[in-house]
């Protein structure tokens, strides 16, 4: 029935059929699309590009390459982009390694509590990388980090001794990859499932062992999910501003993304500078998606065989204990060590005082509840993440919707159309943004909108993605054998449609909303006074090092996110973040 | 002659008649507009005590604050002002440099605060393009935790003992004008050959004048290179283990003006937070944070040396201005960030 | 219930692909149809015609009389008092059964009371009185397939159409739905089209039965009459085993085959064609030398066994015979079991040597 099954509904030209003669209405949801893809993507982008021609201090200068010149020639702002490099490859490798052997470990052996494991990777993302990261000064900072003190109260050493030194290039390399080695778990625990068991059995039949077995045959099959896992994980590190911002600059280290926010906050106007300086950034990212995208894209490739029955666990005997530990300890790392330290912190007198009754305060939490802007950014914070989650579901759901429903002339580009941001970094498609909008006839600058726009399309793949996977699942039968029943197309989709949609649409809100609420790397260059959010105050108080009102501000924020995500299970459901992935 | 100088005071009168203390009607007119935006680079605690306390009084205007670094908070209103957004009422920093350059482009307009006539004549300006709201001096400190006296530094040149190496903390002059100053005025006594060998000291880089104390309080850091005067002595004041350092060749003294904008949103709120600013309430607030003020009536915390005891380094706007920009790219190009 | 007439159908898929290409079929009151072809046949297109999904590009079918769908118009398919059924069954998972099965019900103004007893009722039918409560996922595939079942039996519809229903279910549960359709049918009456690539099923539930191959009709008739005396090759391979064996007339009643063999054929069997079809078990076999009887109503052939494997019930022989280049398969009776190398003599009635044609 290939053939004929091929043939869904409506798959004629020119939409449903009917009895009367039919507007086409193609024409009016390409322009709003188009209209809509120009205004977050394609402008911001062509400004980005253009600015980085002209030198913004001199506002007579006309088109010039001084811009690059400037970005590429000089040792500091060369320094950065190699930095990035060796950042996002050691970070890349370092997730690769964890994420792939823990995905290894949770599908293919009989470790304990797998689902313990499996969830507390996805938890992680919980944790917003920037406030992990100042956790984490807490934790290792080299002379007063609890983890040093506690080691040298244990073997005795003298003060000057330190084994962690969380201001370091390793300390960053570090703290990124708790925050990355997830996507690659997540990667390459799909892929190791996508495998049938029996292929590995085959192999054992003919007489391969585990390992044997892992090596020849398991491994080159996850492989494409491997490289993937990897690309993510290199990406994000490039481009993740806020673990940098905290760890590397007091270091004396820009990355690019720091040094890309050092230019836009320069008291000189260094808008062209910053531009050539994203041109890279950019190209790098843009491209990493592409290729993962090829790779990916290969499916028969990647998901061989399809689920394969019951699974063989590998014995790890008398191992199972001590790589269970193992495996706990990123998790501890990402989760329950940052937690921990932001709260103690959170309710300290003194920071250099010590974990004694005398030193509790609440006055950290006095003075970000009583703080006017603290409070406005609370308020904008969830404002911008609702606003957010709920556009960028929106324009997701009707652009899946159209797509596999094959509604309208071309339907086969919307979901290119939708996915089109996902290679744009964010703190380049802010540069873009504040570009296309700071000056007239379109200032959005100074509002809640240019963040919004920021989010929109930052998140709008992920949207899709969710909408569309969602989407997939509901046979068009299910529609169809609503239709023949006496429905017309609106009662169709209000008594199947919706309900049948509706769980993945709520995901898609809430796997929006999440990420929205601790924006940091495109929301810190486009706040201003009036537009604060969370993130950026936080970002704010560490540069005069409030680290009391920071932790308070991180564990409300964690709060709130903890909230999202109590509702997002029980509304839809226990793995409705799995499509993060 | 005398002509022209009674045609100039006339002149005066009337086009900087809002160069007088609010009266009635600027007050009607300020609660009319309920709400003031105050750019400020003093640390956020002391500006939302300031906002706090004024918002107490119920004057129908509300203060919000927006408390970032000097030279941002400078890079912020003028891309506002590109884009024709107009948040800001009220501007003050630690960058007389700036101040040079917005009056100049008549960004920021003549207002003399209410009760600022008996001031300390280096607080005003004749023309009053602005008023200096707090001054303070670039100190350095140390952990007395981690450091004894003894051992402590008593020099600027002492903190380039190799034995600091790792453990000091340096402010970045890129985004506090308080430390920009200080650089220069150290600069101009030492020349760069001090900071180049500073950067070999490897020094942690905070964003904020401020910033380097918690790092040092918690003993993250041992030895600060210098932070503002006020927010240290009010940390020691509430216990932390800290200390100055008060080295022979004088410390810089940074002054903080404080003015109106031209194209403020809510005029005459402005001008009536101003007053609030410069008022014997928020002088003595200062004060109490070890802040100098203009004001010779207030009352300062033990604690706080009288100026006349410092032996003072400081510049001129002019000064400020021409060797702001190379003296950030310096700092850029010996530290890395 | 309803007449339907479907005339010169025509549907293009993209540019060229003719899906249902000029169909013509009359289906009558109260009748069940299938319509029986391989994948890509167009059957299913042919349906989603009827049921108004989509829109022909030329011809039309006509509804009691009425215009349903024409090249320009088409009534969509929730006026069409029509219902469906579906290969995924496309129960509605966030509804009971019983409000998947009243449904349909309020689109013709049943409601309340009347509407609760047609659901009960229909669920007794078949057999899911006690199950209205559950959610689909509760429910086995058999059990689902009953629902939709009686989904789209309760509101009476004028035309029940069904696309390959049984296709999901295991064999067993298939074998039981089959005769389970069929006394459905019997007790509605409903005219009804019928989707299947299975020529079992479409055996034991329909009166007619339309083979379809590459969007046209190559027979319609009476089950017994498409097996028995397929009009082409085509349809006596699809609907169970033959022998196809090319050659041409030489004189009425008489076929040559290519290689030379000889065989007389069923006078009502077609009038011109390039092969004749012969069903295996048509063929008897008999040891070598077996007196036959007469070859005046039968054909007698001499052949030795290359192949034979036993079933149990039936024996499956390959039997080269001379004058006929591939050997013929022969369905044979177990009690008398012939080896490889056996020489036998085949005798084959008149009757089963039908004419066809090869397209």
């Amino acid at each position: 029935m290939t053939q004929d099954a091929q043939q869904l509904p409506g798959t004629i030209s020119g939409g449903e059929p009917s009895a009367t003669k039919k507007f086409d209405y193609t024409i009016i949801v390409w322009v709003v699309l188009l209209i809509l893809l120009i205004i977050l993507v394609a402008n911001p982008i062509f400004q980005l590009f253009k600015e980085s021609f002209f030198v913004s201090e001199d506002e007579a200068g006309g088109f010039t390459f001084q811009n690059y010149i400037d970005a590429f020639e000089t040792d500091e702002y060369y320094k950065p982009m190699y930095i990035t490099m060796m950042l996002a490859v050691s970070v890349g490798s370092i997730s690769l390694v964890v994420g792939a052997v823990m995905a290894w470990v949770v599908s293919r052996t009989d470790i304990p509590f797998p689902n313990l494991i499996r969830n507390g990777i996805l938890a992680s993302f919980v944790t917003p990388p920037f406030l992990g990261a100042i956790a984490w000064i807490f934790l290792a900072g080299r002379n007063e980090g609890w983890l040093n003190k506690w080691i040298r109260g244990i073997f005795q050493l003298s003060d000057e001794f330190y084994l962690f030194d969380i201001f370091t290039m390793k300390g960053v390399v570090f703290a990124m990859s708790l925050y990355t080695f997830p996507l690659v778990f997540i990667v390459v625990l799909a892929g190791l499932n996508n495998i049938s068991s029996d292929v590995e059995d085959a192999a054992n039949v003919a007489g391969g062992g585990t390992f044997n077995t892992m090596f020849s045959i398991t491994l080159p099959l996850v492989a494409p999910s491997l490289f993937a896992g990897f690309i993510l994980a290199a990406l994000e590190a490039m481009i993740l501003f806020g673990i940098p911002a905290v760890l590397a600059i007091p270091a004396g280290q820009h990355t690019m993304t720091t040094q890309l926010r050092a230019f836009m906050v320069s008291e000189d106007d260094l808008l062209g500078l910053a531009s050539a300086y994203a041109m890279p950034m950019l190209i790098l990212a843009i491209g990493m998606v592409w290729t993962r995208g090829i790779v990916l894209g290969r499916r028969g490739y990647a998901t061989v065989g399809g689920k394969g029955g019951q699974r063989r666990p590998q014995k790890l005997g008398v191992w199972r204990l001590p790589i269970f530990v193992l495996c706990m300890v990123p998790l501890v790392c990402a989760i329950v060590l940052p937690s921990l330290a932001l709260l103690t912190t959170s309710f300290m007198k003194n920071l250099g005082g010590g974990l004694v009754w005398s030193n509790f305060t609440l006055w950290n939490y006095h003075f970000i509840l009583t703080n006017d802007a603290v409070r406005e950014s609370i308020y904008n914070t969830i404002l911008l993440a609702i606003m957010a989650a709920t556009g960028a579901t929106i324009v997701a759901a009707i652009s899946a919707f159209i797509s596999q429903r094959k509604l309208i002339k071309g339907h086969q580009y919307m979901g290119f159309m939708a996915t089109a941001p996902i290679g744009i970094p964010g703190i380049v498609l802010a540069v873009g943004l504040f570009a296309a909008y700071t000056k007239q006839p379109f200032v959005l600058y100074g509002t809640l909108w240019i963040m919004f726009l920021a989010y929109l399309t930052k998140y709008l793949p992920l949207a899709y993605q969710t909408a569309n996977a969602g989407l997939t699942s509901i046979h068009p039968e299910l529609e169809e054998s609503c239709r023949i029943m006496g429905a017309n197309r609106l009662q169709v989709f209000k008594d199947v449609t919706i309900p049948l949609f509706k769980t993945a649409v709520i995901a898609s809100w809430i796997l929006v909303f999440m990420p929205s609420l601790r924006e940091l790397s495109a929301s810190v260059l486009l706040w201003t006074t009036n537009t604060k959010v969370i993130s950026v105050v936080i970002v704010d108080f560490y540069e005069e090092t409030l680290l009391g009102p920071i932790s308070a501000l991180g564990v409300l924020l964690l709060l709130i996110t903890l909230v999202a995500i109590a509702v997002g299970f029980r509304v839809a459901g226990r793995d409705f973040m799995r499509s993060a992935g | 002659m005398l002509k022209g100088i009674i045609a100039g005071l006339l002149a005066v009168a009337f086009l900087s008649a809002p160069a007088f203390a609010a009266d009635e009607a600027t007050m009607r007119a300020a609660k009319k507009e309920g709400k003031v935006t105050w750019y400020t680079s003093i640390t956020l605690n002391i500006a939302q005590d300031l906002c706090n306390r004024y918002n107490k009084k119920k004057t129908g205007v509300k203060c919000i604050v927006h408390r970032d670094g000097s030279g941002k908070l400078y890079r912020r209103y003028l891309q506002e002002r590109k884009g024709g957004i107009y948040v800001a009422d009220v501007i003050h920093t630690s960058n007389l440099g700036h101040f040079l350059n917005l009056k100049a482009k008549k960004i920021i307009t003549p207002y003399k605060p209410a009760g600022t006539d008996n001031f300390n004549e280096k607080f005003v300006t004749k023309d009053n393009s602005w008023t200096i709201l707090r001054a303070g001096v670039l100190m350095p400190f140390y952990n007395t935790k981690k450091v004894s006296e003894k051992d402590a530094p008593k020099t600027y040149a002492d903190f380039l003992d190799p034995k600091w190496k790792g453990k000091i903390v340096h402010s970045h002059p890129s985004y506090s004008g308080f430390v920009t100053n200080g650089m220069i005025n150290i600069v101009n006594r030492f020349g760069w050959d001090y900071y180049k060998k500073m950067a070999k000291q490897k020094p942690k880089i905070v964003q904020s004048a401020a910033g380097g104390i918690p790092l040092v309080a918690r003993g993250e850091a041992w030895l600060g290179a210098g932070t503002t005067s006020y927010s240290l002595l009010k940390l020691m004041q509430k216990g932390e283990p800290l200390k100055p350092v008060i080295p022979p060749t004088g410390l810089a003294l940074v002054t903080s003006p404080n003015g109106v904008f031209t194209k403020a949103p809510n005029p005459n709120a402005a001008r009536v937070f101003t007053d609030y600013l410069f008022s014997r309430e928020a002088m003595q607030l200062l004060a109490d944070y070890f802040l100098y003020v203009g004001d010779p009536g207030v009352k300062y915390p033990k604690g706080l040396p009288a100026l006349k005891d410092i032996n003072l380094m400081a510049i001129g706007g002019d000064e400020l201005k021409k060797k702001n920009k190379p003296t950030r790219k310096m700092f850029k190009k010996l530290f890395g960030v | 219930m309803a007449v339907l007439d479907l005339k010169g159908l025509l549907k293009i898929f993209g540019t060229d692909v003719r899906a249902v290409d000029e169909i013509d079929l009359h289906i009558e009151h109260g009748e069940l149809i299938s319509l029986l072809g391989p994948s890509g046949c167009g059957k299913t297109t042919t349906l989603r015609l009827v049921a108004g999904f989509i829109e022909p590009n030329g011809g039309e079918i006509i509804m009691d009389g009425e215009t349903v769908s024409n090249e320009s118009s088409v009534i969509p398919p929730e006026r069409r008092n029509m219902s469906m059924i579906f290969q995924s069954y496309a129960i509605w998972p966030h509804k009971t059964v019983a409000q998947n099965v009243g449904y349909g019900l309020k689109f013709r103004g049943i409601t309340g009371a009347e509407a609760d007893k047609r659901v009960k009722s229909l669920l007794s039918v078949v057999q899911m009185d006690h199950l209205g409560a559950r959610y689909p996922g509760e429910l086995s595939g058999g059990q689902q397939q009953r629902v939709a079942l009686a989904r789209a039996l309760v509101v009476e519809p004028a035309v029940l159409l069904l696309d390959e229903p049984l296709s999901n279910l295991d064999a067993n549960l298939r074998e039981e739905m089959r005769f389970e359709i069929r006394r459905l049918h019997d007790e509605f009456n409903i005219t009804s089209i019928y989707v299947t690539h299975d020529q079992a099923e479409a055996m034991v539930t329909s009166d007619r039965i339309c083979v379809m191959n590459s969007g046209k009709i190559e027979q319609v008739g009476k089950p017994s009459d498409i097996y028995d005396i397929p009009a082409t090759k085509f349809v006596a391979e699809f609907v169970g085993v033959t022998n196809s064996i090319p050659g041409k007339i030489s004189s009425p009643e008489l076929f040559e085959a290519d290689d030379g063999a000889k065989f007389m054929m069923n006078p009502d069997g077609g009038k011109t064609g390039e092969l004749v079809s012969i069903r295996p078990h048509r063929i008897q076999v008999h040891s070598e030398n077996a007196d036959v009887g007469g070859s005046d109503a039968q054909n007698v052939l001499d052949g030795e066994v290359t192949r034979g494997y036993y079933f149990g019930s039936t024996v499956d022989y390959l039997v080269k015979v001379p004058g006929l280049n591939e050997p013929l398969r022969v369905i044979g009776d177990p009690h008398e079991f012939f080896g490889v190398g056996s020489k036998v003599r085949l005798t084959i009635e008149k009757a089963a040597v039908i004419l066809v044609s090869d397209s």
